[in-house]
């Protein structure tokens, strides 16, 4: 299976690629991509310099041009296309159904992948992906089972790409407005999600509460572990009781599963975490790497220790296990 | 003002030394930081402030000392922090001084120092998440700065610094091992009085259940656990 | 100028089949609604409920004269999803609403209507839906008015439409929330999603009314409501305005926006009449404002309660 690793900056793609990535994904510093952070991300120099580097090094780069591009402002997602082809990164991955026709018009040859924020959850829209734009690789949504992903890879010839490790969204990615709904700033529009700028913590007694625009997420005790004050990994109230409603801050790590991950059929595994630092990169994609050749030698056992990144501390084998559900 | 805890790190052995260095030395050390850091790191200081200049302050809790710095293009600011500060900054970064440091380097995920509650963030939380971007962005290496600002004597300089940073690890593991003695008994102790609080807590929450139904709620916030976790069915 | 469109949603909630029945029965012979949306949108499982009945109530609704759409799964997760997804799809003089890009591609090349699950954020995308036969266009819930506008211009031959009435659909998930609250997995959720008619109440801890939980569904808690903005929104170019089932008498919640499209009243007595009809109603608009989805305009800063 292909290693697909996050870069934030020209300093973790270089953490990635000397880490032992197969191929290294990044995005412009816009609103074109789905971690538009601030001080994250490549100008078009830095992005053509960190192709070259990688190429050199045998890694490929993807370019993540995945929101949803703003009606009337269209011109600045087909640029950001544009420039990444003319750059010369490996693939594109798109999620709008109108710029994937862009990109297929514009450039025919250009290899495209169909982003999660797509939100194709079955063979039917894969299908459609395929036959209408010609996308090559899907990375599946966060909501499928194993069972599921195996059933599906029977049924389709596009390759498949799903997350192993990092954050994860609870709900279908790109058909998500919790953000906007206490922001205004949302995945699909502003490539952000809980955005920095709307978040505040607040010192209460021997608490620490966290507040997402005009909305309490989370009151946490001194010493206990945290997660990004992301909306959906708040606790919240409901039926009388207090708790984490919809997840547990956790993040996801298919270490675990990895040899039935391959068998059934999926072509490349992605971490997530373009907004995390090289230490994370390096460490990740480390253990990632490791963890896939002892498979390809036919070792078992591979266990990576990587809780201490991961937010809360914890790990999920996520919606890959049907019980998640 | 925040309540600071002092970090168990050798740093605060430092402290009574730090206390009685007069101001302006501190201040020319500063100086002298901010001068290296900027020369060697300019694209960190237009990295982060593409959208807005702005003022913080760093907060070890470690060392009785805050420090005030403000992120300009041009010209950036590092400072002992003076009375009236809270005014003008924007954000807080408190934490251990070798957690700071690590964190400056890059040396460690700021993230998951988050998660673990080493490091806690008061203000602007997108300025400080601009900060640590745009330093993890670069590669920064403390001891090789160091050694450059003591310019000629640079392979003695090199010689102390490797002195001194051996003297430190020893003295963290020593205290480590003071801290887990001094601190173990105790946590026995705690263990049981935690059980005991536990059961109370139980039979408390039990009568609660009964009250609440009677009662109208408050409009307070409360510590919440988790009563939505659910079991995992084999 | 041609008429608008007054269009009821479908169905969110695990009504009923009783509740379900009267309610159609009652929109075919007193509600002066154009369009009426039948089908499950939330979640597969509740199917067989009310399936056995939706032929006599298409019938009825059609017979009442108004135009019938069948609405489809917003996510659609495995072959038993899209095999019914086909069935419906073959369906004869049916119009199909898509809500999952699946849809999209079974319905290509007959005429149906996209639903608001869609995303729909640009000129480009609703070019290509129209070119695959969309006649209707329900827009994303979190577009703000200069996208709707630019997509109003851009349409050579779709309706636009959006919602102006109910709470908003914010997300979908493949994990059951209402089965989780009650302790329960989605496998053996025993329908719990059924007990809050309008959606679980979800709080901040401080007690602030935050969400509504809906299975698989979460909604916000305030209901949209966009009677103030109407005349933007009609000189934009939006033909069909979608109000969203709830529990309160959604007949004269009807009647209501068909007056005040029809421009028989002003805003302020739709809100003050909706709020004679239910008192604790929280009103928002933020997101056609370019503002946190919560807030309501006119009281910026302060939610209204």
């Amino acid at each position: 299976m292909e290693l697909v690793c996050p870069a934030g900056t020209p300093a973790s793609l270089r953490a990635a690629v000397e880490a032992g990535a197969d191929v290294v994904y990044c995005g412009f510093r816009d609103a074109t991509n789905a971690r538009n952070f601030p001080g994250l991300n490549f100008s078009r120099p830095e992005l053509a310099e960190a192709v070259t580097f990688a190429h050199k090094h045998g890694v490929h780069v993807y370019l993540a041009c995945n929101t949803y591009p703003q009606a009337g402002a269209e011109d600045i997602w087909h640029k950001a296309v544009d420039d990444a082809v003319a750059i010369g990164v490996d693939a594109v991955i798109l999620a709008d159904i109108g710029l994937l026709r862009y990109a297929r018009d514009k450039h025919p040859d250009a290899r495209l992948h169909l982003s999660v924020q797509a939100s194709a959850s079955n063979e039917e829209a894969i299908r459609f992906y395929h036959r209408e734009f010609g996308v090559r690789r899907v990375v599946l949504p966060r909501v499928l089972s194993l069972e599921e992903i195996r059933m599906l890879n029977r049924r389709i010839s596009v390759e498949t790409e799903v997350f192993a490790f990092g954050g994860m969204c609870v709900m279908a990615e790109g058909r998500c407005s919790l953000s906007s709904y206490a922001t205004g700033e949302s995945p699909n529009m502003n490539g952000v999600c809980s955005p920095a700028a709307h978040v505040h913590y607040e010192e209460r007694g021997d608490s620490t509460v966290s507040r997402l625009g005009n909305f309490t997420i989370n009151v946490y005790g001194n010493d206990e572990k945290v997660g990004y004050p992301t909306l959906c990994k708040g606790r919240f109230r409901a039926m009388d009781k207090a708790g984490y409603l919809f997840e547990e801050p956790t993040s996801l790590d298919v270490t675990a599963i990895l040899p039935e991950l391959a068998d059934a059929g999926v072509t490349a595994l992605k971490i997530e975490g373009r907004q995390r630092g090289k230490a994370y990169i390096s460490q990740v994609v480390g253990a990632f790497r490791a963890s896939l050749d002892r498979i390809a030698n036919g070792q078992t056992g591979a266990r990576g220790n990587l809780a201490a990144l991961s937010e809360g501390q914890a790990d999920t084998t996520g919606a890959y296990r049907r019980s998640w559900q | 003002m925040s309540i600071k805890r002092p970090s168990f790190t050798p740093f605060l052995l430092m402290n009574p030394i730090v206390r009685n260095v007069p101001t302006f030395a501190l201040e020319r050390l500063c100086l002298h930081a901010m001068a290296t850091m900027y020369r060697r790191h300019k694209p960190v200081f237009e990295r982060v402030t593409e959208r807005e200049t702005f003022a913080l302050l760093v907060c070890p809790t470690d060392l009785d000392l805050d420090l005030f710095v403000a992120l300009d293009p041009e010209t950036p600011i590092l400072r002992p922090a003076h009375e009236g500060d809270d005014n003008i900054i924007a954000a807080r970064i408190i934490g251990p001084l070798p957690a700071l440091l690590e964190l400056l380097e890059g040396k460690s995920d700021g993230d998951a120092l988050f998660f673990s509650r080493a490091l806690r963030i008061e203000g602007r939380t997108d300025l400080v998440v601009a900060l640590r971007n745009a330093l993890d962005g670069e590669e920064i290496d403390l001891r090789s700065a160091v050694i450059e600002s003591f310019g000629a004597l640079g392979p003695a300089a090199r010689l102390a610094l490797r002195a001194a940073e051996a003297a430190y690890r020893q003295m963290q593991s020593d205290m480590d091992r003071m801290a887990d003695t001094l601190i173990s008994p105790i946590e026995k102790r705690l263990g049981g009085i935690d059980r005991r609080l536990g059961e109370h807590a139980e039979n408390i929450s039990g009568l609660q259940k009964s009250v609440k139904r009677r009662t109208p709620r408050t409009g307070q916030t409360v510590l919440a656990g988790d009563d939505f976790a659910l079991p995992d069915p084999l | 100028m041609t008429k608008s469109r007054l269009v009821m949603g479908p169905i969110l909630f695990h009504w009923d089949e009783n509740r379900k029945r009267d309610f159609y029965a009652r929109i075919a012979d007193e509600i002066d609604v154009d369009t009426v949306h039948v089908g499950e949108v939330v979640c597969a499982k509740r199917m067989p409920f009310f399936d056995k009945h939706l032929p006599d109530i298409i019938e009825r609704l059609q017979n009442a004269g108004k135009e019938v759409v069948f609405s489809t799964l917003a996510l659609v997760m495995n072959e038993r999803e899209i095999a019914q997804l086909r069935e419906i799809a073959e369906m004869p003089d049916l119009l199909i609403e898509a809500n999952d890009i699946s849809s999209i591609g079974l319905l290509s090349g007959h005429t149906h209507v996209v639903g608001p699950y869609i995303n729909t954020y640009n000129e480009s995308t609703l070019d290509y839906l129209i070119s695959k036969g969309a006649h209707r266009v329900s827009l994303p819930w979190e577009l703000p008015i200069s996208s709707i506008e630019a997509l109003c211009n851009a349409r050579k031959t779709a309706e636009i439409e959006v919602q102006i009435f109910g709470r908003v659909p914010l997300a979908i998930s493949a994990r059951c929330y209402s089965a989780r609250a009650h302790g329960l997995h989605k496998d053996g959720c025993r329908y719990v999603c059924g007990e809050a008619l309008d959606g679980m109440d979800v709080e901040t801890l401080d007690h602030t009314p935050f969400l509504a939980v809906n299975g698989l569904q979460t909604l916000s808690s305030h209901y949209l409501e966009l009677s103030t903005a109407i005349d933007d929104l009609k000189d934009a170019g939006v033909k069909a305005f979608r109000i969203s089932p709830h529990t309160l008498d959604m007949v004269r919640v009807a009647n209501l926006y068909r007056r005040l499209i029809d421009g028989e009243i002003s805003p302020d007595e739709v809100r003050q009449s909706l709020l004679e009809i239910q008192n604790d109603l929280a009103f928002a608009d933020g997101f056609l404002h370019s503002l946190p989805g919560a807030n309501l305009k006119e009281t910026l800063g302060s939610r209204a309660e």
